[in-house]
């Protein structure tokens, strides 16, 4: 039967050229099944080789001793020494602290501050694309230019703030010289860098606000509190979501502003994780003490970004 | 009677004193809010065509005759034009590559019905949301051993890893927003989906490709932890050559007034020239429809 005859139920031979001696290997169906796939070869082979082999590759370095300083050491296997090693370090638990305090701390401040701003630039409907246009600019800057532009302000004897300072009468600061007030500097930076993006986000989300539920509540004689809280805040829930959740992310990694305002100091006051990091990999050259931190900053940024997707999911 | 006439605002005294005292509080607050968010760009490019004992006094002089010493200073203490090309040559690549795999990605995710978009896409978007720093032990490795390091291929290789993810998930938003129909009325007309993909979705996907493409191009150029640890003299990128100043004895300012104004005209010209779908990608998220 199966004498090279077609069959009803065969996959077709594609018709190829007179004197072609080549044949369709692969039938039609599957090539079409395939197709999606070979679309996404490019990124997904980009991401599986450059982004998901080096974690791999800093989970093997985590578990090794890879101490530059101890070129004979090196490769040498030592379980979980790292991470055991890592929790007896007090440096660890100073930046953990600095790091909460730090994300936290200007996340809440970028919220209440974009916030209360476009609640009220809401008002302001004809200046909306100029408005809009300021915002996306300076969370788009060069960190590190900006940490140069904050620096000079912050200047202990020539920078424009401790002028302002002086002009209100009061004493000038050295802002990066205590641990307290190099944080708060820091952070100020940082605020400055990124509510402009709250801003955006949430006056967009206000101003997709439709008028109904207003105008009824009004008829029902509610104030202008209630109306914000038990209309406004409810119908921005999904946008408040991803702005706070967006903010947390990356203010979580923040690398580049700290660096170059502080390096970490006065006194590891601003010495977050991933600042934490960087000095222990490239200033000390302890790469498998570094890596076990790093893995350990991942998992948490793991359950912070799991707790993201969630609710953007749920949101949908 | 004359229609085109501005009706009469006919709200008692008091409800309309009081919309007008609050739109003058937000004109307040908006005046506060550009003064601040222009401001210290604003004195950085001021200081930089100050000589650099102006930018020294105190109080701060506002009133100077400009010079652009600062900006000889920046060029002639070492090779900035060069890089200023190595940013822009590893930009240019990065997003080149990025979008290319990015629009192929997103059409993927956003035509084909198959099995596994979801989880696909859902993959590509958390492996973005590890911190960079997790990788920076590995790719230093990594770029050690392929004698990688201080080339413009290493940046450009990390960068497009970093990139993709996002130029896949905004351009994927901006094909979606794209009538269903375009592509089936094409496969119709019997071209393939290459076709497809190259002549009808390409070309209105021109403004969705601009603000992907200035996005990643601006992600590119503000990248300092990884061109710190990967280059070292040759392919050096202006974050890293920026931050090089403070490091001196005696920072001169003006002359990091220079560099850094340098350094950011050109991600100012390209936010505002893309500025109204860079909004449209960033809010896209929070605010449905």
């Amino acid at each position: 039967m199966t004498d090279g005859a077609l069959q009803p139920n065969m996959p077709r031979p594609t018709p190829t050229s007179v004197g072609s001696t080549t044949r369709r290997v692969i039938s039609p169906s599957l090539a079409r099944a395939v197709q999606p796939y070979v679309w996404l070869v490019p990124t997904v082979g980009i991401l599986l080789l450059l982004l998901f082999y080096p974690l791999l590759y800093s989970l093997y370095l985590s578990f090794h001793s890879w101490d530059l300083n101890r070129p004979a050491e090196i490769g040498r296997f030592v379980g979980l020494n790292n991470y055991l090693r890592l929790l007896r370090v007090e440096e660890f638990w100073e930046s953990l602290k600095v790091t909460l305090v730090w994300t936290f701390g200007s996340v809440l401040a970028e919220f209440v501050i974009g916030f209360g701003m476009a609640l009220i630039l809401d008002k302001l409907v004809r200046l909306k694309s100029f408005i809009r246009t300021l915002c996306i600019l300076p969370m788009l800057l060069t960190p590190v230019v900006v940490a140069l532009m904050w620096k000079f302000l912050w200047a202990p004897k020539f920078g424009f703030i401790n002028y302002l300072i002086s002009v209100l009468g009061l004493a000038p600061i050295d802002w990066f010289s205590q641990p307290l007030t190099a944080l708060g500097a820091v952070m100020t930076t940082e605020v400055w860098h990124n509510t402009s993006f709250v801003v955006l986000v949430l006056l967009a989300a206000l101003q997709a606000l439709p008028d109904e539920p207003y105008e009824a509540a009004r008829i029902d004689g509610a104030g202008k509190v209630q109306a914000f809280l038990y209309i406004t805040v409810p119908l921005l829930m999904p946008a408040i979501l991803v702005v706070l959740i967006f903010r947390t992310i990356f203010a979580f990694r923040a690398f580049d502003l700290i660096w170059v305002l502080t390096g970490g100091g006065p006194v590891n006051a601003t010495l977050t994780l991933s600042v934490y990091i960087y000095r222990l990999a490239f200033r000390y050259w302890e790469l498998g003490f570094a890596s076990a931190l790093a893995w350990v900053m991942l998992i948490i940024s793991m359950a912070i970004s799991i707790v993201y997707l969630m609710v953007l999911r749920r949101s949908d | 009677m004359n229609t085109l006439a501005t009706k009469k605002d006919t709200r008692p005294r008091g409800v309309r004193m009081a919309a007008l005292s609050e739109n003058l509080l937000a004109k307040l607050v908006l005046l506060v809010f550009v003064l601040v968010t222009i401001f210290p760009a604003l004195w950085m490019f001021l200081t930089s065509i100050k000589t650099h004992l102006q930018a020294f006094t105190v109080p701060p002089v506002w009133i100077f005759a400009p010079t652009l010493q600062a900006y000889f200073n920046v060029f002639q203490r070492e090779p900035f034009a060069r890089f200023f090309a190595n940013s822009l040559v590893i930009a240019f690549a990065t997003t080149a590559l990025s979008l290319t795999a990015g629009a192929l990605a997103a059409y993927s995710l956003s035509v084909f019905r198959f099995r596994g978009a979801n989880v696909i896409g859902f993959a590509i978007l958390a492996i973005r949301m590890m911190p960079p720093v997790s990788t920076v032990v590995p790719m230093y490795l990594t770029m050690k051993q392929l004698n990688l390091i201080d080339t413009h291929l290493a940046l450009i290789l990390v960068y497009t890893a970093f990139n993709v993810s996002f130029a896949t998930w905004l351009l994927k938003g901006f094909i979606d927003a794209l009538p269903k129909d375009l592509v089936d009325c094409g496969l119709v007309d019997g071209c393939t989906h290459l076709q497809a993909f190259l002549r009808i979705i390409m070309p209105l996907m021109a403004p969705g490709l601009a603000a992907t493409a200035v996005f990643t191009y601006i992600l590119s150029w503000n990248d300092f932890m990884f061109a710190m640890v990967l280059t070292t003299t040759q392919a050096k990128t202006l974050p890293v050559v920026a931050s090089g100043y403070i490091t001196e004895e005696g920072v001169l300012w003006n002359n990091v007034g220079a560099a850094g104004t340098l350094i950011l005209l050109p991600v100012i010209v390209f936010s505002l020239l893309v500025q109204k779908h860079l909004v449209r990608g960033m809010t896209a998220g929070a605010v449905k429809g």
